[in-house]
Parts: structure tokens; C-alpha cells; sequence
């Protein structure tokens, strides 16, 4: 299922984000080849100069690297360090906007740490 | 990267009106471009300067370097469909695919076949028996297939369903990177294809609204919806330019020009209104919408 | 040099207008002669102008061909130059051909086919046929050529100036072919015009080069038109 573009953002960070989710869930594993800019290009129907953009973003933050005359490949240890970034990112976009919508809803603490405990045990 | 075209206080004047009025804009080879505006606002003037049929009042135009009048060199380089393309009546399908090859140096005639079959045209079918689809699919067939270094699309699907527009997307995107050259689509779909763009050129009134990288159009502005007196509160609150406002009794929503970071999310939530940022198609359609407005204001 | 041989080809694909419809034009004309011909049997020969239908139609198909052929090559980036001389080989190609053809005929009738069995003078006129075969192929062929550039010349001021520019044409023939001849009656020029023809001109062959020379200005004024002329 291909997830749809959404035009209210810059595509190329989609792109980007894209390929860090596959790499997370292990679609793309370490030293694994990425699909090049005219495949994500033709697949999403999307500029390649756009996926090319998006590729470079990774290659910049290290996750992605560049074998010459071969095409993009995913470093290794990059699983490792988009689960740190995700990690942190967790609790500013997870947590605190859980804390806030328990605050609006009159939830206490103890209720609040009760749901989680429930949570994980139905998991 | 070398410039394909390269206008400057191009205007192009009638008797009465400005269609053109002082417009400066570069295009770089390789590139996808998007010239968007509404009806009438000057599109099919500035591509019909490009490819000499006709002339500026006043500026300068340069395409690969040169000035396309009479220019053999510039004009076989160039392939541009429009809309309003008119075939000799008597000619078939075929004939006119046939008289491109002749005329088009990159012509590709496999990829011109291929592109039929997709398309279901009928070869020998004369052209005034086309249907408004089928006219449009010849052009974009001829468009496609000339692989010519400069091609553009002007408004080419008129009368096209949406999964012809489908395939003229696909075979685009796929043979723009087989063959890499500039392409220039004019059209008023969008967001239909807006994610094929790089950059894009917004004219509006016979000026250039915008000039910029499509990515950087992309969240560029967003819209607030609820209690009227509430959204009030953030936009005054915000400071920054709307671009639009309309209001349903006690209801109002507005479209800011700013990024919808954090910080915008959070006063929106504070005064319970809905935040969103805005697609690239309704950010045009708020900029030249009320710029019409804005100016017809101005005139009173 | 390619984008020439390119308008020619392409003006050739509709052979039909080109080669048959002409033709066909002359034919009827030519069917219906021959029976008003046959019916009637005067004694001195059957001369008609009929061959005129021929030449009024090259008028129309060069306005034709301009018309519609002009917009299209424009669109397909081909310059003003180039379709211009592409569409005149097109032409003279073309009514090199008609013009042989005519001699043919002209020359059967007179000949072998002996007036189509009625004394039927259509294709061979006398005043008009005389001279070297030759000659008489050429002048044909600068009659056309005249007629096929004014039809040039009209689409190329229509382009150029519209519908405005066709009235002001329009304007102007109805001054010479009307103002023109009250004048010459006025002034009683006629006798002097009969004389001038006949002292200069034995045979419509002698006003071969002058038709060339009518049919390369019109070419002119029509590149002229064409040069300037917008989609």
C-alpha cells in the first residue's frame, strides 16, 4: 500500500521519512541497496530530483551511503541511530501530547500510569 | 546547468491590455517546471513568445542562448503542445505523427507507437473527427515522443479522463528519466501534478506571483477553522499575512502565510480551532483568488 | 534545408488535393461542355472557357492550403522561412505536373482525339496555343503558379492582418475591377488597350514572363506578410 503524497509538505522529507520507517521495521536492512531516485521517481509518480533530495538528506545525517557506479546503501548502525532519534522524538510527540490531552480530559497521574499498565498487558 | 530560457521585462502588449506586463524568469535545463495561473493570465503568451509565434512588445528572450525568431537552431529544439492546436482537417492521426518525425530531430518513433496503443488512437481517423480527448492525447503523444531538449505542455488534457491523465503522467516521469530534458507543464490540475514539479511559476495578471522550489511551496502556509471571534484572536495573535479569510455565520477559517510549527499548533489547541497546513494547489488558488479580488478592490 | 524537405513532404501526403481534385474540378466541367456540346452541334466548333474551372479552383486551394497548413507547421516549430519555400516547391511540384498534363490533353485533342468526335475545343485554344510545346507548358505553368501564389498571398494577409486585412484587400480589387473599367469607359481607353494588347502580346505566350514575374511578387508580398503573421 503505497502511503499517498501529501502536497502540504515538502515531499523530499516524506521521501526521507519513508525510507527511515523501512529501515526501523527492517524492510531495508544494513548494507542493503536503496531503490534509486527514478524508482521512487516513477513509483510515487514524484520528481526524481525531489527523491534525489530526499536521499541526500540521509546520506547527510549518515544513515544513507553512496557506492560509486552501484547506487545508495544503508549504513550500518543506521537502524541503530534512527531508534535513537525516533526515541527522543518519542516523548515530545507522544508523551507530552498524551499528558496534555489527559490534562484537558481531567485524567490523574495514577489513572493515567493504570491505562498504561493495561495497555501493555493486552498488547 | 545551462539556461534554457531566459526572459527579462518580457512584456507583450495588445491594444487596450498588458498580457505580459515586465516578467523576468530563468529556466535551467533538465527541470521539471510548473507555470500555473488562472485563465487568461498570461501563460499561453509567455510560451507562445518562447516559441516565436509570437512577438514581445518589449524585453528580452533568450532560448538556448539565442532568440528564437526564424531560428532553426532554437525552434527544431523545441516541441510545444497546446491546447488549442489546430491540425489540417484532412489530416489523419497518422499524418500528423508522420510530419512530426520529419520535423522533430529526436523523434522516437517506437516510443510514438507504444504511446498510441496506450492511448487507443485510431491512426487513421481524420483529425477534425477526433474527439476533444483523443485531440489531446495526439498532442500529448507529439509532446512526449519529439524528446526535444525544450518541450512543453500547455493546458494538454483538455477532454482527458483521469486515467489518461494517469499515463500521461507515468510515461512523463519515465522517459523524463530515461531522457532527461526541460519540460514546462502549464495546467490549472495542481494538485494532480504538482509532486512532478521541481519548481514552480505562478503568473497571475500577466506578473509573476511566484518563483520557487516546489518543496519550499509545500507547507508554506495553513489554514486555522472555528469560532469566528476565536480565529481572530490568532491571526491577530500570529502576525503574520492571510492570505484568506471567509466566514459561515459564527463560523471562520483562515489561511495564514507562515509554517505551522509547534508553537502555531499549540495556540491554535489553546483556542480549540482546527490546524492544517495547506496544499501547494490551494496556496496558489488563495494567492491569485484574492489578488483578483484585491485588485478589483483597488480599481473601484 | 530539412525542415523544408519536411513542409514539402508533408503538403504531399494529401496528394488527393494536390493531384486529384483539380481533376476532378476539370472534369466535371468538361463532362458538362461535352454534352451541351454534343446537343448542340454548331457549325463552327465548340470553344469553351470551361478549362477556367481548373484554374479558379488552384486560386482556391492555394487559399486552402495556407489556411490550414500554416497554423500546424507553426506549432511544430517550423520557421516562416522554411514553410514558405516548403509550400512553394509543394506547389510548383505540383502544377509542373498539372501544367504537362494539360499540354498532353491539349495536344490529344487537337490530335488524335480530333475535338472528342464533336469539334470540342476545351483543352486546345488557339491564341492560347501556339508556339513550341514547350512554351505553351510553361505559360500554363505560370498561369497557375500566378494564381496558386495569390491564393498564398490572400491566407498569408489573412494571418497576418486578420479579417480586416481581407476586406481592405477585398476593397481594393472592387476599386481596380470596377472604378478601374468606368474609367477606361469614361475616358474611352478601350480601342488604346486593344491596340497596346495586340502590338505587344501575339499570344497569351508572350505574357509568360510577365506572369512569372506577377506570380514571384506575389510570393514575395505573401513571405512578407508571412513573416510578421502570429498563431
Amino acid at each position: 500500500m503505497l502511503p499517498p503524497i501529501d502536497d502540504s509538505r515538502p515531499i523530499f522529507v516524506q521521501i526521507a521519512e519513508k525510507i527511515e520507517d523501512d529501515i526501523i521495521e527492517g524492510e531495508l536492512p544494513e548494507e542493503s541497496q536503496v531503490p534509486s531516485t527514478n524508482e521512487f521517481a516513477a513509483l510515487y509518480r514524484i520528481n526524481p530530483a525531489t527523491a534525489a533530495k530526499g536521499v541526500n538528506l540521509l546520506v547527510d545525517e549518515g544513515i544513507l551511503y553512496k557506492k560509486r557506479g552501484v547506487g545508495m546503501f544503508v549504513k550500518e548502525g543506521a537502524r541503530a541511530q534512527l531508534r535513537e532519534k525516533r526515541r527522543s522524538q518519542f516523548y515530545e510527540q507522544y508523551v507530552v501530547a498524551m499528558l496534555r490531552e489527559a490534562a484537558k480530559l481531567g485524567i490523574t497521574t495514577d489513572q493515567l500510569t493504570e491505562m498504561i499498565r493495561r495497555g501493555v498487558q493486552e498488547r | 546547468m545551462s539556461q534554457v530560457v531566459n526572459a527579462r521585462g518580457l512584456t507583450k502588449s495588445y491594444r487596450g491590455f498588458d498580457a505580459v506586463k515586465d516578467v523576468s524568469f530563468t529556466l535551467e535545463e533538465n527541470r521539471i517546471y510548473g507555470l500555473l495561473g488562472r485563465n487568461g493570465a498570461g501563460k499561453t503568451t509567455i510560451m507562445n513568445m518562447i516559441t516565436a509565434q509570437t512577438f514581445p512588445t518589449r524585453g528580452e528572450l533568450r532560448v538556448f542562448g539565442e532568440e528564437p525568431y526564424e531560428n532553426a537552431g532554437v525552434l527544431s529544439r523545441i516541441c510545444a503542445v497546446k491546447e488549442s492546436q489546430k491540425y489540417p482537417d484532412y489530416f489523419t492521426v497518422q499524418d500528423v505523427l508522420a510530419t512530426a518525425a520529419m520535423l522533430f530531430p529526436g523523434w522516437d518513433s517506437g516510443f510514438a507507437a507504444s504511446l498510441v496503443e496506450q492511448f487507443g488512437l485510431p491512426l487513421k481517423r481524420r483529425m477534425k473527427k477526433l474527439s476533444r480527448g483523443m485531440l489531446s492525447s495526439v498532442g500529448i503523444v507529439v509532446g512526449l515522443a519529439s524528446r526535444a531538449p525544450l518541450t512543453i505542455f500547455d493546458e494538454p488534457y483538455l477532454g482527458l479522463d483521469a486515467v489518461a491523465r494517469s499515463i500521461f503522467y507515468d510515461r512523463l516521469m519515465q522517459d523524463f528519466t530515461e531522457h532527461p530534458r526541460t519540460v514546462v507543464l502549464s495546467t490549472h490540475l495542481i494538485d494532480e501534478a504538482s509532486p512532478l514539479l521541481e519548481h514552480i511559476l505562478v503568473i497571475d495578471g500577466g506578473r509573476i506571483l511566484l518563483d520557487e522550489d516546489a518543496d519550499e511551496l509545500r507547507g508554506r502556509a495553513y489554514s486555522v477553522a472555528g469560532t469566528a471571534s476565536k480565529v481572530e484572536a490568532f491571526v491577530s495573535g500570529r502576525g503574520e499575512q492571510t492570505i484568506h479569510r471567509e466566514t459561515f455565520g459564527s463560523l471562520a477559517t483562515a489561511t495564514l502565510l507562515g509554517v505551522l510549527d509547534e508553537d502555531a499548533r499549540l495556540q491554535a489547541e489553546s483556542l480549540n480551532l482546527e490546524a492544517a497546513p495547506v496544499s501547494v494547489q490551494q496556496l496558489i488558488v488563495h494567492l491569485t483568488n484574492d489578488n483578483t479580488h484585491r485588485k478589483a478592490a483597488n480599481d473601484r | 534545408m530539412n525542415r523544408i524537405l519536411g513542409i514539402f513532404r508533408m503538403h504531399w501526403r494529401d496528394k488527393f488535393s494536390l493531384l486529384v481534385l483539380p481533376w476532378i474540378i476539370c472534369g466535371f466541367s468538361f463532362v458538362v461542355n461535352y454534352i451541351t456540346g454534343a446537343g448542340l452541334r454548331p457549325d463552327e466548333g465548340i470553344y469553351t472557357g470551361g478549362l477556367a474551372s481548373l484554374y479558379v479552383y488552384v486560386l482556391v486551394v492555394g487559399i486552402v492550403m495556407v489556411a490550414q497548413t500554416f497554423p500546424f507547421a507553426l506549432g511544430m516549430g517550423v520557421r516562416r522561412k522554411d514553410y514558405f519555400w516548403g509550400t512553394l516547391a509543394a506547389m510548383a511540384s505540383s502544377y509542373a505536373i498539372t501544367a504537362v498534363v494539360l499540354i498532353v490533353l491539349s495536344e490529344a485533342e487537337a490530335g488524335w482525339l480530333d475535338g472528342w468526335g464533336i469539334d470540342l475545343h476545351f483543352f486546345h485554344l488557339p491564341f492560347v496555343h501556339e508556339g513550341p510545346v514547350w512554351l505553351q507548358a510553361a505559360t500554363h505553368f505560370a498561369l497557375l503558379m500566378t494564381l496558386a501564389l495569390l491564393g498564398f498571398f490572400i491566407s498569408s494577409l489573412y494571418r497576418r492582418f486578420g479579417k480586416i486585412g481581407l476586406y481592405a484587400f477585398g476593397l481594393v480589387m472592387l476599386l481596380i475591377f470596377i472604378v478601374g473599367p468606368s474609367l477606361m469607359t469614361c475616358f474611352e481607353k478601350w480601342d488604346d488597350l486593344g491596340r497596346w494588347v495586340e502590338a505587344n502580346f501575339h499570344s497569351i505566350n508572350d505574357a509568360t514572363p510577365w506572369l512569372l514575374l506577377v506570380a514571384a511578387l506575389l510570393g514575395l508580398a505573401a513571405y512578407g506578410m508571412l513573416r510578421r503573421a502570429t498563431v
